[in-house]
């Protein structure tokens, strides 16, 4: 057993059989996120028909890559919907952090003016929310998003969860001293949010961009089916769930539809292929984990060290 | 200068980022133009279907031929099935401005959309300049979506009876001993009857096949009634008879019992597929051909259809005679919106889709010689570019001047005419309850509906146990006080609609 040699345990080392039942619960807790992709996977290179004949199995009867052959004859569609994805989430995370953190630093100096005002403001939107009718006029009528990336941009680009979290952590991870200081060596307000709180904040500021990168990227399907209608400016996971919609009402109206369901259901990617996009649509995102890993950590441990 | 970029080159970098996109959102101003065809008039159409690629082309095609006619030009979207619902109940509620959309009883609700006011209200209209389209369109079809005397959209032209038939896969028939002649057409109940040799003899000799295969609500269409819901499984319904207007719970009919027993007994001896009370549509498992019967709505000329689609031959039993009723007259139409600028000239436009030929088979088919090609005077044959531009038929008006594809028969449209004049309207055709004034009956109806429709349509539940607590289940959610909303609702339509400009013939024989 050359894994498990005997050596003699650092004094704050975790014992062995507390080592092995960490692993064994991290473990467990592991498999229980990972099961449910493995799983979509196992149904993406399923056969067609051993899902028509069996329904989802893990292992499946018999296999087939033909869900990512197709995926690869709509090719063009996939890859404009996976450019727009990409536009959107870097666009949008740059774009809503750059608000929130100014926002937030704003309100979490003790010295401006209006700070009450703009923190009331602020907490308006997470007690109350207009409604989607209204929502929906001004950013077609009077902002003029319809058929636009700014549909997918603008609407979701503020958050004042996101700033308050940046608020606290601008307020507990910068001291007041250093601003004053940077202020006596003679550094200007912006100066001083680009030089000094932004680098300070950096582990906050990675943790809300990281947040943010998530909803542009997995959660933002909603604006695009208000507002777009050309297949061109569609993100991924609308499309996706384009597909899916109109899976589940062609099924469901099909008499409706004089005898034409059939035929367009024919043209409709089957189940495997729906899983082989999501697989494709969700891969990209797990690896904006690492890149923001490095931050996390050290915004946990900076907020763990720091009272 | 330089010393003040360097000085604020922070703040800068802010205003600039902030400014620029601010001005990426400044929204246009449209203003239109009279319909000439110098000037011409844009009509804006949301369209119902998955977007095609080659739409800007046609649409091109289309407005060169419509500037010089009626001086106007389209600008149509198209809007994925499963999300044309939601997003033109936006549109509508925003006070959006367009022109026209499709509507229909099962998506962008007609009704709804007419009480509410988002549609042009057409009487006048029509008469004006709508002349094409009284003529060329089934008087069923226009005075049967009329709602208190007034249309609110040109409904397509297309079959107006509702039958159901049962399917069969011509492999498994031909070869069984049994015909079409074995069995028991147009007989309601005594039809599916008549089949039971046939599932039991698929049953013993093909096994792996299943010999009735249902979803877990298209099974159960009958022409004994008519529903006032739309629906075969909510409770309110009036007995098909000429003169009859007592609205009546259907689930509990002597009809709809005989229906449970049969459906209990093939579950029983597995004619019918275990997965049917799961099963939301039929079709995928018509795709994989091993199912001997089948049901669906027929179409003349429908058996082409199905076996092209199937991909094995289909011969089809009637099940019943065909009805005329609300659903089906609002199958598919297309209504201008309150917000249009110029209606007048959305009006000539519908007229025209409706009249003239040219124009309706370019929307429906796209260009000649780039999507389809002639092989005769009245048919064509889709060329691979077919592809980049495939429409609804429905969606485009009167489907009687589209051209026909090699496999239809050549009277296709004579047996539709055919079709459409053997159906009988409902006594009620015409009536829509509003169920507002009993809405939260409504809802608690509709769940309880829900839990026991799937088990005793597709005959899993035994009725004996079941529909008691189903009948109980809903009485307790109020169905006693739905019912005799209907009621009174239909008595008043009743009254109003005997005047003679109401064209149903049953209407007049009550009076």
């Amino acid at each position: 057993m050359p894994f498990f040699k005997k050596r003699k345990r650092l004094p704050l080392e975790i014992s062995h059989k507390a080592n092995i039942i960490i692993i064994i619960v991290l473990g467990i807790l592991a498999f229980i996120c990972l099961y449910p992709i493995v799983f979509l996977f196992m149904i993406s290179i399923s056969s067609e028909n051993s899902i028509i004949l069996h329904g989802y199995q893990f292992i499946p009867a018999a296999f087939s890559l033909n869900a990512y052959a197709y995926v690869f004859k709509i090719g063009s569609q996939l890859l404009q919907s996976y450019m727009i994805t990409i536009i959107v989430t870097v666009v949008g995370t740059a774009f809503s952090v750059f608000i929130s953190s100014l926002y937030a630093y704003a309100i979490s100096r003790d010295d401006f003016r209006y700070k009450k005002l703009f923190v009331f403001i602020a907490l308006i939107p997470m007690l109350f929310t207009a409604g989607l009718v209204p929502s929906y006029m001004v950013n077609t009528q009077l902002l003029g998003f319809r058929n636009s990336l700014l549909g997918l941009i603008v609407p979701i680009a503020v958050n004042s969860l996101y700033i308050f979290i940046l608020r606290t952590y601008f307020r507990t991870s910068v001291p007041t001293a250093l601003i004053e200081a940077a202020r006596i060596d003679g550094a200007g307000e912006f100066r001083i949010f680009y030089k000094i709180v932004v680098p300070l904040a950096m582990p906050g500021i990675a943790t809300v961009a990281l947040l943010t990168a998530f909803t542009y990227w997995g959660n933002n399907w909603y604006n695009a089916l208000l507002y777009i209608d050309t297949p061109s400016l569609t993100p991924v996971q609308a499309m996706l769930m384009n597909i899916q919609n109109n899976m589940q009402f062609i099924v469901q109206n099909a008499s409706s539809l004089s005898g034409q369901a059939a035929t367009v259901l024919k043209n409709m990617p089957t189940s495997t292929a729906r899983m082989a996009i999501v697989i494709l649509a969700t891969i990209p995102i797990i690896f904006a984990y690492p890149f923001f890993q490095k931050y996390m950590v050290k915004g946990l441990s900076i907020g763990g060290v720091k009272d | 200068m330089k010393k003040f970029i360097v000085r604020y080159k922070y703040l800068l970098i802010t205003a600039i980022f902030g400014v620029s996109l601010l001005s990426l959102s400044g929204c246009e101003k449209k203003t239109y133009p009279v319909g000439t065809p110098q000037n011409p008039y844009k009509i804006v159409w949301y369209q119902f279907g998955t977007p095609q690629k080659d739409l800007k082309m046609v649409e091109k095609k289309a407005n060169e031929y419509l500037r010089k006619k009626i001086g106007a030009v389209l600008d149509i979207t198209m809007i994925d099935p499963g999300e044309y619902n939601k997003k033109l109940n936006i549109i509508e509620i925003s006070g959006g401005k367009f022109d026209l959309c499709f509507t229909a009883a099962w998506t962008n609700n007609y009704v709804r959309n007419a009480a509410r006011g988002a549609f042009y209200p057409l009487n006048k209209l029509l008469d004006k300049y709508g002349q094409g389209i009284k003529k060329s369109v089934n008087p069923y079809f226009l005075n049967g979506a009329k709602i208190d005397g007034e249309l609110y959209a040109i409904p397509t032209n297309k079959e107006i009876g509702l039958q159901i038939r049962y399917l069969f896969n011509d492999n498994f028939l031909s070869k069984s001993g049994f015909s079409l002649k074995s069995f028991k057409p147009l007989a309601g109940v005594d039809t599916l009857k008549s089949l039971m040799p046939y599932f039991a003899y698929i049953k013993k000799n093909h096994p792996g096949i299943i010999p009735f295969g249902i979803d877990n609500h298209s099974s159960f269409i009958t022409n004994k009634y008519t529903f006032l819901n739309g629906n075969s499984f909510f409770p309110g319904a009036v007995k098909l008879e000429k003169g009859n207007y007592k609205v009546v719970d259907q689930l509990d009919s002597k009809t709809y019992k005989e229906y449970y027993k049969v459906l209990h007994e093939m579950y029983q001896k597995e004619y019918i597929q275990g997965g049917a009370p799961q099963l939301a549509n039929s079709q995928s498992l018509m795709l994989t051909g091993k199912t001997a019967v089948e049901t669906g709505q027929y179409q003349p000329c429908a058996d082409n259809l199905w076996s092209s689609e199937y991909g094995y031959k289909v011969v089809s039993l009637p099940k019943f005679k065909p009805v005329i009723t609300n659903v089906m007259v609002e199958g598919a139409m297309i209504a201008i919106s309150i917000n249009a600028k110029r209606p007048d000239i959305d009006m000539k436009f519908l007229n025209l889709l409706n009249t003239d030929k040219y124009l309706r088979n370019l929307l429906q088919y796209g260009i000649k010689g780039v999507h389809y090609k002639k092989i005769g005077p009245n048919r064509i044959k889709y060329l691979p570019a077919h592809k980049s531009y495939i429409m609804y038929s429905f969606t485009l008006g009167n489907l009687f001047n589209t051209y026909l594809l090699p496999k239809d028969a050549s009277d296709k449209w004579e047996q539709f005419e055919k079709f459409n004049a053997s159906a009988t309207p409902s006594q009620i055709l015409g009536f829509h309850f509003d169920p507002t004034p009993v809405s939260s009956q409504f809802a608690a109806m509709t769940n309880v509906v829900q839990q026991y429709q799937s088990g005793l349509f597709t005959g899993q539940m035994d009725y004996k146990t079941y529909l008691p607590k189903f009948i109980k289940a809903l009485k307790d959610a109020g169905m006693k006080k739905l019912l005799a909303e209907e009621q009174k609702q239909l008595n008043e339509w009743v009254k109003k609609h005997k005047k003679p400009e109401h064209k149903a013939d049953s209407l007049k024989a009550k009076k």
